[in-house]
């Protein structure tokens, strides 16, 4: 595919998380920020002030149209995923999707044919993948710093605080038929399953045990996985409504720890901070080796996601995070479901029919 | 306030908040809220408290499928639970 010497962008969706994947666009020398698009007028025309876009749109088949652009960033709610995909494709848009990727597989596989046949680049943002600790855990994993990896063990915790979300916003989520999913296993969860893969490679089966809270949200939960690789994944999830959490974001945080032959690697925050301690620690040769000196705020990995479309369109290379990794990480997402509704073990690779387009 | 209080406080307002809330129509609420959003900025004038007010203002007043997950959550919600929610607030803690 043919390098681009500048990446002008368009915005779809300028709801709350905007707010943080707009970053790399905004800083990046050689990205121009050409139109914004929203629903609400009024909130596309701040957006537009705020950032400093040209223009605006409320109709994202009127910004597909602007000529002037050539790479979008969608941010809708994921229902609406399938049909924008297509349109930029058509509209011969670079895209970039914010994940979860789609609601059914059937629709991954289809943006990503989509966007094969229109010769445009798909990325599905993950922004816990460029998170600078989370970037070095891996480095160091690779490297064999700790030997032949045996296990992770993945920690959220929910607590009270983080920044406002518009209620609506929250109430959409908790519809599993207009989210797709379940808000917490599902929706936040992709970017906890995206670190699982990322860290260890590729999954033979999960078995949960998920319950819920006020009906809808699916907290606390455990979700187990065994890789191919024979090592063992385990996430568990909490919700501590008399924990005050500070943070700046959304009241929550991770934990995410990594057993190898000869040590353990520690990454101990992302979203917020709930622990004043280093955000990398690495335990081998009975020695603690703790990373203070890196970048660790939870922006910083949505900075550097932007950065990377960026930099991929100019080089004319495949952004990282492709549609297939998005689509791979959506068949994790539906096995963890199918075994929490059939009570069993579920194979990934019992998913993969369901890729195929329904009957119409 | 101490812990004991706030307990009761919060047992007391979860009780009497979960009963209006699934007693009344949608309608119902909506100009509930709309009314307490003007005593709120006419009492506190808290910017926050009325965002939300306004927020519950137009979901129930939608009368759609968000005020049928909110009545949800409040029907199906650990009574335990809701109550430590309620108190973590009262408390600002």
């Amino acid at each position: 595919m043919e390098k681009l010497d500048r990446v002008k962008m368009g915005i779809i969706g300028c709801g709350r998380i905007s707010d943080l994947n707009i970053l790399g666009y905004l800083d990046h020398p050689k990205c121009d920020l050409v139109a914004v698009c929203d629903i609400s007028e009024d909130l596309a025309k701040a957006r537009m002030k705020q950032w400093g876009a040209k223009k605006y749109y409320t109709d994202y088949n009127r910004l597909m149209d602007d000529p002037e652009i050539n790479a979008v960033e969608i941010l809708l709610p994921h229902r609406l995923h399938l049909p924008a995909v297509e349109a930029a494709a058509k509209a011969k848009k670079h895209i970039s999707l914010q994940k979860p990727m789609c609601v059914d597989l059937w629709e991954g596989r289809r943006m990503i044919e989509a966007a094969k046949q229109a010769g445009v680049w798909l990325r599905v943002t993950e922004n816990f993948f460029f998170y600078p600790p989370y970037r070095l855990q891996k480095q160091w994993l690779d490297a064999g710093e700790i030997g032949e990896p045996l296990s992770i063990d993945i920690r959220l915790c929910g607590a009270a605080g983080g920044w406002w979300v518009p209620l609506k916003t929250w109430l959409w989520r908790l519809d599993f038929e207009e989210c797709g999913g379940t808000p917490t296993v599902y929706d936040d969860g992709y970017h906890k399953l995206s670190i699982a893969k990322y860290f260890m490679g590729d999954i033979e089966k999960v078995k949960v045990w998920i319950d819920f809270t006020f009906g809808a949200v699916d907290t606390p939960a455990l979700v187990t996985w065994k890789y191919k690789n024979g090592a063992l994944g385990l996430w568990e999830v909490t919700t501590a409504p008399n924990l005050l959490n500070n943070g700046k974001y959304y009241g929550a945080d991770e934990w995410v720890e990594v057993t190898g032959a000869k040590g353990v690697l520690t990454a101990t925050r992302c979203t917020s901070r709930v622990m004043e301690i280093p955000p990398l620690i690495m335990y081998k040769d009975g020695q603690h080796v703790a990373i203070d000196d890196i970048r660790d705020d939870w922006a910083d990995s949505f900075h550097d996601a932007g950065w990377e479309f960026i930099d991929s369109l100019l080089d004319g290379r495949q952004p990282m995070l492709t549609g297939e990794d998005g689509l791979y990480l959506m068949r994790f997402w539906k096995a963890i479901w199918k075994s929490h509704c059939e009570n069993r073990e579920v194979f990934l690779d019992e998913l993969k029919e369901e890729e195929a387009k329904p009957d119409a | 306030m101490p812990d004991f209080l706030a307990d009761k406080a919060a047992r007391l307002l979860w009780l009497v908040g979960r009963w209006w809330l699934l007693h009344c129509s949608n309608r119902s609420l909506s100009l509930q809220f709309k009314l307490a959003r003007r005593l709120a900025f006419a009492l506190s004038g808290d910017e926050f408290l009325c965002k939300v007010m306004g927020e519950l203002v137009d979901i129930f007043g939608e009368d759609g499928r968000a005020a049928e997950i909110a009545r949800k959550m409040f029907s199906e919600a650990d009574r335990d639970y809701s109550v430590a929610i309620v108190k973590a607030a009262i408390r600002e803690d």
